[in-house]
């Protein structure tokens, strides 16, 4: 399905639901839960929280379905909505915290299990991006887990294009320092060693 | 290019950011450096870790939650624009008497402050004003308390101009028949052509600004009636 083509979808879904059709909000959420969920279970910690944030991020898109603007996109649009609520979320918890993976007492066993195992390097990875500062966070989740492009994480977050591409540079920089030690000696390993993989 | 300036561009390099010139200058320089082919090899996993990153998913209920929240709220406002009747105004009694009652004082100040005054402190009459000789409306102060008190109970201004008006028409009209029955004699009386009657004088609030009090009524023996009479 081509950008231009899911672009018409959603604003013809839009546009029903400004006339009162909830069948096409029905729709319009099927469509962008996921994704949501997807970004915002990575901002917050919480999935309970996470689904919250979704759940309200749908009812301020009904409340002013009235306010759209059709010259913009409804990605971008319901996208700034989520972030700002998680925004919002963050700032009344104030759980951030940047943390070293050496300071994650408790789960070492754990985390040094999942990267050892190249299946597990995901889940390694989801609780890195855990540890990251919010403004690289949000960036390098829509970059690269989401897949946004460029212009779009930049109109989404209200930045310039020059600072998202820095956000995002800067936070994979910061994973790579994480997780370089424990891919190294993966690497390594899984190069010297006859044995298959998934034994390691 | 060094080290340094290619590790800043490996990570846009992995993910095919960059432009066709600068992935060129990175890509000879990877196959020269081994240093930096393992920094590449680190950016490359993570580049396909985020790619199979596990999916979040909402809970199952999550769309019949959503969708009760939202009927829930628009029953709220249609409850609220719709059903509730409107607000009847409401009248402070306890600011609207004393702002009233200051209202009337300060026009009572007004009506008093601003009436037109003599030297005297009486009130200023049409005739004092024009130098016309309108004596017969000079009053005078009534010595009598019991007389001061019956008029002071049924005094009307309108009232008792009107009586006194009478009584000084009735008054000339005994003068000139005492007069007159003076110079009859034993000839009987004589018919006395009645007195025009005054120009009726116009009522102007302003003219009759006075406290007016009723003149003495004048007796055929009254001692003024027998004066007038030795004039003639």
């Amino acid at each position: 399905m081509t950008k231009e083509t899911e672009k018409d979808i959603d604003y013809d879904l839009i546009r029903a639901v400004q006339n009162g059709d909830l069948v096409a909000f029905d729709r319009l959420v099927d469509r962008y839960k996921s994704r949501l969920m997807s970004v915002i279970g990575r901002m917050l910690s919480s999935r309970e929280e996470a689904e919250d944030v979704v759940q309200e991020t749908f009812i301020r898109v009904y409340q002013h379905r009235q306010s759209f603007n059709f010259q913009h996109c409804f990605s971008t649009w319901i996208y700034t909505i989520a972030l700002n609520l998680a925004r919002n979320e963050l700032r009344k918890r104030k759980k951030f915290k940047f943390y070293e993976i050496s300071e994650m007492k408790g789960n070492e066993a754990e985390f040094a299990v999942e990267m050892k195992l190249p299946s597990r390097l995901p889940q390694a990875l989801n609780t890195v991006i855990q540890g990251l500062p919010e403004k690289y966070r949000a960036a390098f989740i829509l970059r690269d887990i989401q897949e946004l492009p460029y212009d779009e994480v930049a109109k989404v977050l209200g930045i310039p294009l020059g600072t998202v591409k820095s956000r995002v540079n800067r936070a994979r920089m910061m994973l790579r320092d994480k997780l370089k030690p424990k891919l190294e000696s993966y690497n390594a390993l899984s190069k010297s060693t006859l044995l298959p993989v998934s034994l390691l | 290019m060094r080290c340094r300036k290619v590790r800043s561009y490996l990570s846009a390099y992995c993910n095919d950011e960059l432009n066709s010139s600068h992935k060129l200058a990175i890509s000879e320089h990877l196959s020269t450096c081994s240093a930096c082919r393992c920094e590449e090899a680190v950016y490359r996993s993570m580049s396909q870790a985020s790619k199979e990153l596990p999916k979040l998913m909402v809970s199952s209920e999550f769309n019949s939650k959503l969708l009760n929240r939202i009927a829930q709220e628009r029953f709220a406002q249609t409850r609220s624009k719709a059903y509730l009747p409107r607000r009847a105004p409401i009248i402070r009694w306890n600011r609207a008497i004393p702002a009233f009652a200051t209202a009337c004082l300060a026009v009572l100040l007004a009506v008093v402050a601003f009436s037109p005054q003599n030297e005297n402190g009486g009130y200023l009459t049409a005739s004092t004003a024009t130098g016309l000789d309108d004596s017969y409306l000079t009053v005078q102060p009534v010595s009598d308390a019991n007389t001061t008190t019956s008029l002071k109970k049924n005094w009307s201004l309108s009232h008792q101009l009107a009586q006194w008006e009478r009584m000084n028409r009735m008054s000339k009209v005994i003068i000139q028949q005492a007069a007159w029955d003076d110079l009859a004699g034993p000839y009987g009386r004589v018919r006395v052509s009645p007195l025009p009657s005054p120009r009726p004088v116009p009522y102007m609030p302003n003219y009759y600004k006075v406290c007016p009090v009723v003149q003495t009524y004048m007796s055929p023996e009254s001692p003024s009636n027998r004066e007038a009479a030795k004039a003639y």
